[in-house]
């Protein structure tokens, strides 16, 4: 018992739920009250000295307190308080035990980690003052939870938290048992994105009150951070690409810091980079050059900038795979030789994305191949079966007379896009026998026979001085300027300047109208049809694929028109067609759950496999090969998902921090030709988690709102002396009404004591006897 | 010179090379080209009157000569200047003193004729012009022909003597993906002549002396054997100290090639495809070199228009 009333007495005191264990009339009470004020009064109305009426008021008050102090005790008075039953409750302690609890923003430079130690288990730890009422259960977490019986095992070394998760597991834990509260000590910072307050609302729904303990800063006082890092997963041709930075920036506001690129232990690139003010954050890009065709892990380093806190979110790992993969196959038929033709080859010639399998007749009954992978491909002409022809990704068709491809070729075609998802553009003149074939079904614009087009718009794309023959300024569209197919370069403005300064074209043969679902992105500047401006390019998606119109022959004058060092023909030209192949489906695709992972993570792999004519397969036999950077081996099978149609999945822990290599390989297409497209090489990477260090500062208002909804109470650490009265007599599901005396604590009896020895006094002093 | 023109006459001859490019079509095969059907329905009565007719009907693909400066300064025998009927321009005055329009328009004409049938390049016998290097239409086309030729051999009275201008215009034409054929140059003066305007124009690049394996020789037809066509005045017919297949004057054919391996200019040293085209209606021009001719350039063009 405390000297002084408790806290808890006042409190119930002040709620009302105190009262007088002799139950006597108030009124009784009072009158005796004032009749021992009176009877005081009539003792003093005669003295042995002449006192003035000062004092003898004085005086009279003293014995009157006293008398009353002693009746009101006679009286018993006592409070009714909430107290759970000693060692039949439980109590759980949630200690956050993630990275951003290292980091050392206390006093004297402490972490918070060794100031949440010193509050449990130091001199006047809580861990032992709760004991003596709870049966105290504690519980480390970050974005997992395990029980824990000694300081030892905390380690800071989470590379997550999670509240949510961690107020689930002591539900599922501990559900059964008399839980009548729970003390949450953390700094507050959840990252996992779920929010933690339903479930501190359903523990307040069940009395059992959630106390928060939060700790460190609110805001870092120092701090140069890298909290986000944007870079192409893949690179397509070992080129180069940018990695977007955001720093974050607390205390250097306008001060010039390094950032540098490394790869491994070589520093790859470096840039200075001017910080914004303070709390803002600032954006910058870095161009990169990968120098090795594999997966490479880059680290991007902030230099340490003095008296900086903390330092782990200075550094940032990340993955790019530039390792080898099979080029994109398109197949170019063409009727005969042609300026265009030449310089589609060239443009792709040195895009090792892409490989273009020509096939060109160059007379009557005469063929060129160029582009092929065997004596055999493309040795009987045009494919005639599917699975020649869906080797490839795109198809382009030139300038080709109507008997170079059959009905069935034609048929073939459309399954081509719609089922198998390859690309076709066609990018030469349309006899007017294709009018009623499926080319006009595939195809982006309508095509309309050249005998119902008027006057003007006959003539083709030769040379000559008909109208469609001449030579026009071809114009962008709204789509066409920021589509990433015509991007010349990345800016706006540039990208509108390098555009206009390209040749004209010459000829434009007219096919009809765009469909309305196609995109048009570039049109001729003066001829129109049906009051359309006439599509020089335009797509659209058919099915699965894309198909595309290009309706001038005349795209190498910018090549031959424009400085030979000029790569806008190339660029134009290489966009376009990984445009059109690249969504081509693939027999097996593989997935992550996420971009990058930590050690401990659940890494949960998704193949899609699609069998010979690309249908979701759901009878293969699917199976993973993982190789980790110590060289470990897993082999697995992949199981279907029965909900998702040729979806296959797996998962597994990962325990080492580098590149992980990855085959999912199908074995049950192990009877077809090519198998070259059954099996996936994919990669992903375990770094240094940065989300602990992000945003890492207290945040208070959760806690609060934690304690808020759950009908608890918050700290912060430097106030939380008073915790563990404050738990024991929080009122929970498990607590019991206690009556307690208040006659015989210490304050009354010292306060009766004053009021004695202050009517001694007085009356000694006056010289009453 | 003048060119013989497809007339009655020589009805005989003229069928010559048809038929006789059809047969070596018949014979050659190659891992690239498949073999043609020749042209059954040939009919020479129609041919005549095809080619009488003809007009300037505007094709995808137009034959470009072209004319340039020579020793001398002269710039071409057209436009004015001296002109001196076969010998026109020998030491010539002013810019007229080349050779850069020898045999034109026939060998074109008749050129261009045959690709108009054979292949299935967008052409026919009026698909032809000259432009001056430096003219920048130029590069509107992407393929030039030029006559290197300088009379007489060993003489620096005449012939191309390019200057810096056109030196630059065609290192462009090419860079941008320009094929350039040069003709009708003759012996080690030529020769050096023409190592001489080389260096140049491309002083970092070597002279490559191709093989008959290298893939310009089988783009349509497979040449296997490059054949010393005769000139009709510096060869056989003027009896210029030449016979046919002299072996002082072996043939062959240089290249410039690009960055990336492919040829962006051929050259043809002791040999005039120039007039093996002209001469093809010429009854005493020998139709073996007409043909050979006809293929080597035929060649060339498919392998312009896929490279």
């Amino acid at each position: 018992m405390n000297f002084i009333l408790d806290q808890h007495y006042l409190e119930a005191i002040a709620q009302g739920r105190f009262t007088f264990a002799y139950g006597l009339s108030p009124w009784l009470a009072l009158l005796l009250v004032v009749a021992l004020v009176g009877v005081v009064w009539w003792s003093y109305r005669k003295t042995t000295r002449a006192l003035s009426p000062a004092w003898k008021t004085g005086l009279i008050t003293l014995r009157s307190l006293v008398l009353i102090l002693l009746f009101v005790c006679l009286l018993r008075p006592v409070v009714t308080t909430e107290q759970v039953v000693p060692q039949e409750t439980y109590l759980a302690i949630l200690v956050d035990d993630s990275q951003s609890m290292s980091i050392p923003d206390l006093a004297g430079s402490q972490t918070r980690a060794a100031a949440v130690s010193d509050l449990l288990y130091g001199d006047a730890g809580i861990v032992e003052g709760l004991g003596d009422t709870f049966q105290v259960r504690t519980f480390r977490f970050d974005k997992n939870t395990q029980r824990v019986s000694e300081p030892g095992a905390l380690t800071a070394a989470g590379t997550a938290s999670s509240l949510d998760q961690a107020l689930q597991y002591v539900d599922e834990q501990l559900s059964g048992l008399a839980l009548g509260g729970v003390l949450l000590i953390s700094d507050g910072a959840d990252n996992e994105g779920v929010d933690p307050l339903p479930r501190a609302q359903s523990f307040g729904a069940r009395e059992i009150p959630v106390f928060t303990v939060g700790v460190g800063q609110e805001n870092i006082p120092r701090d140069v951070g890298i909290v986000d890092v944007v870079a192409a997963k893949t690179v397509l041709e070992g080129s180069v690409f940018n990695v977007d930075i955001a720093l974050s920036n607390q205390g250097y506001a306008n001060r010039s810091v390094e950032v540098a690129v490394l790869d491994g232990e070589t520093v790859v690139t470096t840039q200075q980079v001017v910080l914004g003010d303070d709390n803002s954050t600032r954006r910058v890009s870095i161009e990169l050059e990968p120098e090795r065709r594999e997966a490479i892990v880059y680290t991007l380093q902030v230099a340490e900038q003095e008296d900086e806190i903390v330092l782990q979110n200075n550094r940032y790992s990340f993955l790019v795979d530039n390792s080898e993969r099979p080029a994109l196959d398109v197949l170019y038929v063409d009727g005969h030789p042609r300026n265009e033709y030449k310089f589609i080859r060239r443009a792709v010639e040195g895009d090792t994305s892409l490989r273009l399998a020509t096939y060109l007749q160059t007379g009557p009954g005469k063929f060129y191949r160029q582009g092929i992978e065997s004596a055999l491909e493309l040795s009987a002409g045009f494919p005639t079966t599917r699975e020649e022809l869906y080797q490839y990704e795109a198809v382009i068709l030139g300038d080709i007379d109507r008997d170079f491809l059959t009905d069935e070729q034609l048929e073939m075609l459309q399954d081509f896009v719609a089922e198998r998802g390859g690309g076709l553009l066609v990018a030469g003149m349309l006899q007017d026998e294709f009018v009623d074939t499926v080319l006009a079904d595939i195809l982006p614009v309508t095509l309309v026979p050249s005998t119902v087009l008027p006057q003007n718009l006959q003539g083709g794309i030769t040379r000559g001085t008909h109208l469609t023959g001449e030579i026009f300024t071809p114009k962008l569209t709204t789509a066409g300027e920021f589509s990433e197919l015509l991007r010349l370069h990345s800016d706006d403005a540039e990208n509108r300047r390098l555009w206009a300064a390209m040749p004209d074209l010459q000829g434009a043969y007219v096919t009809g109208r765009a469909k309305p679902g196609a995109t048009v992105l570039m049109e001729h500047n003066a001829l129109q049809f049906q009051n359309q401006a006439l599509p020089i390019i335009a797509m659209q998606r058919y099915g699965s694929g894309r198909s595309m119109t290009i309706t001038s022959a005349s795209t190498w004058r910018w090549q031959m028109m424009m400085p030979a060092e000029d790569q806008s023909h190339e660029r134009v030209w290489r966009q376009l067609l990984r445009w059109l192949s690249v969504s081509a489906l693939e027999r097996v695709t593989v997935e992550f759950d996420r971009e990058f992972y930590h050690v401990g993570d659940t890494v949960e792999v998704t193949a899609t496999v699609r069998d010979i004519n690309y249908q979701p397969d759901n009878k293969a036999s699917v199976w993973v090969h993982l190789t980790g950077p110590q060289g470990e081996l897993l082999d697995a099978a992949m199981e279907w998902d029965i909900d998702r149609d040729g979806v296959y999945r797996t998962s597994f822990e990962v325990q080492n921090e580098g590149v992980f290599n990855l085959l999912v390989d199908v074995p049950s297409a192990a009877g077809e030709a090519d198998r070259s497209d059954t099996e996936r090489m994919s990669a992903f990477v375990v770094t240094p988690s940065l989300r602990e260090f992000t945003s890492a500062g207290r945040d208070t208002a959760l806690l609060q709102r934690i304690a808020e909804v759950s009908a608890g109470r918050y700290y912060d650490l430097e106030q939380s002396s008073s915790l563990v009265n404050d738990i024991t007599y929080t009122p929970n599901a498990y607590s019991v009404e206690v009556q307690e005396d208040l006659w015989d604590t210490p304050a009354l009896l010292f306060l009766l004591i004053l009021l004695l020895c202050a009517d001694w006094v007085a009356r000694r002093f006056k010289g009453l006897s | 010179m003048d060119g013989n023109r497809v007339t009655g006459i020589f009805l005989g001859r003229a069928l010559r090379p048809w038929l006789a490019v059809s047969a070596a079509l018949l014979c050659n095969a190659s891992l690239q080209a498949q073999t043609t059907a020749v042209p059954l329905d040939f009919d020479p009565e129609s041919f005549l009157r095809e080619a009488n007719s003809e007009v300037a009907v505007p094709t995808e693909f137009t034959w470009i000569r072209g004319r340039y400066t020579n020793y001398g300064g002269g710039g071409g025998r057209r436009g004015g200047g001296f002109s001196g009927g076969d010998f026109g321009g020998f030491g010539g005055g002013g810019r007229r003193g080349g050779w850069w329009d020898t045999d034109y328009p026939d060998a074109e004409s008749n050129f261009l004729r045959g690709v108009q049938r054979y292949t299935n390049i967008d052409a026919n016998s009026k698909s032809y012009d000259f432009l001056e290097l430096t003219d920048p239409r130029l590069f509107e086309h992407t393929f030039l022909y030029m006559n290197m030729k300088r009379v007489p051999i060993g003489s620096t009275m005449s012939g191309p003597d390019f200057s810096p201008e056109e030196i630059e215009a065609m290192r462009e034409f090419m860079f941008r993906g320009g094929f350039i054929l040069l003709d009708d140059f003759w012996g080690d003066a030529h020769l050096e002549d023409f190592q001489t305007e080389m260096v140049k124009l491309f002083p970092e690049r070597p002279l490559v002396k191709l093989d008959t394996d290298h893939e310009i020789f089988h783009t349509f037809f497979d040449v296997e054997e490059v054949v010393q066509v005769p000139g009709r005045a510096v060869t056989w017919d003027f009896n210029g100290g030449f016979s046919l297949d002299d072996p002082n004057y072996p043939p062959a054919v240089y290249a410039i090639l690009d960055d990336d391996g492919r040829v962006m200019l051929v050259a043809n040293h002791n040999a005039d495809l120039g007039d093996g085209w002209e001469h093809t209606f010429f009854e005493p021009y020998p139709t073996r070199y007409s043909n050979e001719a006809y293929k080597i350039a035929i060649n060339y063009l498919i392998y312009a228009f896929t490279h």
